[in-house]
């Protein structure tokens, strides 16, 4: 009449589950049992802000730094992080567009100052230079940036101003960019099948 | 002789089963912290050989190593949720998502959005896509030496990384949306849930300040799927002896109970724009003052959803179909927001969908 206890208690089980799960459902669903739920969150985060000002107020009572404090520290060296990465994007682009113009023109880039002459309607090819202008470097030698390229000394030196500062003593200027990270960027577009 | 050799053979397997259950449930309890990376190492997850090729705030850039010499033209750069860690896509040997991508000659980036702390809490979710997410497709096409991405968001991953194609199209060959929520307007329980009228998020926000809790995020998932939930137990307790099994449970088990908190600034306008407002679906929702329309995104898209997704209804998912310009591939597997990626046999089925799709193998392409 009964049959095997062990089923029983099973379809019994599966039954009380089943109806567990309904009810939740039901419930979670449930728009008056969420506003209620929400309140309860609300009185709660209430309650939790008010702990954390006292706490506040005590610690600085005690002059012990809060985590206002800490917080702070992080997120302005958080600031300086990005301001470096965006620095490092900047040369990046920099760089790509000197490799660009260089490829350009294979003979000879016009550096940025000779080009702002010329933009200001001095013929390119006049050589102003100043009590510290150095003279022509030899062709194909610098390639380090705008400032230091063989054509620096095209660009009117200023009064006081110095050669290619960057240079230094037994060093070829036209060594290679330094890489600022691993895998350094290559020449966009054109990626060969490695 | 031994009193327990007199107790019958089944009733002596049931108590091994009942303490080896109960164990497993105290081990799922406490993994946190230092607990859950020495699970972490014990199972061997996130297999895969990777080198960090860059790093900014808690964000780490992955680049997997590759298999062969001759890699696919355009790398490809995994975006994950910003909710639970990136490595249930390479969770174990043999299942992982992004093994399978390294063996078939793609050359493979992720972004580990890593714990936000303190750190973020100024961080918004402009920030996160105009800033974090712009700065690492530009080291992945740098690195790679390819003038464009093909970008794979896995959840709310998906999410920004069409919301990333909607504004840099130039930037990307091909978008993969898994599992991706777009049209929040019928987002399931978690749209109910987060109405105005039950979830207060200025009170939310300034009451956890910089980070919202992990605990905060999750307390309310496992309530999304109530029948799954027990279901799960059930099968634990049923397979608990199976080595096999229980190495497979434990491995996703560690991954669910790795959680990180939210940046208070990014959940803000989460909740507000997206699941309340549904500024996305109706074209009004803006990055830096620009609007992110989903229609600027012209080049192919794949969309796989998961017909028991039971944290996002699959509508929300294809959604994305009618409101790209591009050429799009809809797959809907027969599986759950998880186990699209995990469980076998869906998960080859997935895996080889969009190894496809980024081969330029698909119709569409």
């Amino acid at each position: 009449m009964f049959g095997d206890p062990f089923t029983m208690s099973s379809k019994m089980i599966e039954q009380m589950e089943a109806l567990f799960i309904e009810r939740m459902k039901d419930m979670l669903g449930s728009p008056s049992f969420l506003s209620s739920l929400s309140k309860g969150v609300e009185s709660g985060l209430e309650g939790k802000k008010e702990f954390d000002s006292a706490l506040k107020k005590h610690m600085e009572s005690l002059n012990i730094p809060t985590r206002d404090d800490i917080a702070k520290i992080l997120i302005y060296l958080q600031r300086i992080e990005s301001k470096v990465a965006d620095l490092e994007e900047s040369v990046e682009d920099l760089s790509d567009e000197l490799k660009t113009i260089k490829n350009a023109s294979p003979v000879k880039a016009p550096p940025v100052r000779a080009q702002a002459r010329e933009a200001a309607g001095e013929g390119p090819g006049e050589v102003k230079r100043g009590r510290t202008g150095r003279a022509p470097a030899k062709p194909g030698r610098s390639q380090g940036g705008p400032y230091r390229s063989r054509d620096r000394s095209e660009a009117p030196a200023r009064y006081g101003e110095k050669g290619p500062s960057s240079t230094r003593r037994g060093e070829r200027s036209g060594s290679p960019p330094r890489r600022s990270e691993k895998g350094a960027p290559r020449k966009p577009g054109g990626r060969k099948k490695r | 002789m031994n009193v327990f050799d007199s107790v019958p053979e089944e009733a002596r397997k049931l108590h091994e089963r009942n303490v080896k259950y109960a164990e497993i449930i105290a081990q799922s309890m406490k993994s946190q912290g230092k607990e859950l990376e020495r699970i972490k190492e014990e199972l061997a997850l996130a297999p895969s050989d990777k080198e960090v090729i860059y790093s900014e705030c808690s964000l780490k850039l992955y680049r997997f190593k590759p298999k062969f010499r001759n890699l696919q033209e355009t790398p490809l750069l995994i975006v994950p949720s910003l909710i639970l860690r990136y490595y249930v896509m390479d969770l174990i040997k043999g299942h992982s998502l992004i093994e399978h991508l390294v063996n078939s000659g793609i050359d493979v980036y992720l972004v580990d959005w890593g714990v936000p702390g303190d750190e973020h809490g100024e961080l918004t979710f402009d920030y996160y896509i105009d800033t974090f997410l712009r700065r690492m497709v530009r080291k992945v096409a740098r690195h790679a030496g390819s003038a464009k991405v093909n970008l794979l968001g896995q959840c709310l991953g998906g999410t920004m990384a069409a919301i990333f194609t909607s504004l840099y199209q130039e930037k990307v060959e091909r978008l993969v949306c898994l599992t991706t929520p777009i049209d929040f307007k019928d987002a399931g329980l978690l749209a109910l849930w987060t109405r105005k009228d039950f979830l207060n998020v200025d009170k939310v926000v300034s009451a956890f300040g910089r980070v919202i809790p992990a605990d905060f995020i999750h307390s309310c998932f496992q309530f999304l799927d109530v029948k799954a939930t027990i279901e799960r137990y059930k099968k634990l307790y049923n397979n608990v002896l199976d080595s096999n099994f229980l190495y497979y449970y434990r491995a996703l088990d560690t991954w669910l109970n790795d959680k990180i908190p939210f940046p208070g600034l990014v959940f803000k306008k989460f909740i507000h724009e997206l699941y309340q407002e549904n500024l996305l679906a109706r074209g009004r929702f803006t990055i830096n003052n620009r609007k992110a329309d989903l229609g600027a995104i012209t080049c192919p898209v794949q969309i796989i959803a998961a017909e028991m997704d039971h944290v996002f209804p699959e509508s929300a998912a294809s959604a994305l179909v009618e409101l790209v310009s591009g050429p799009v591939e809809y797959r809907l597997i027969p599986a759950g927001h998880v186990t699209l990626i995990t469980l076998f046999p869906q998960r080859t089925e997935t895996y080889q969908y969009i190894s496809a799709f980024l081969a330029g193998e698909s119709e569409i392409c």
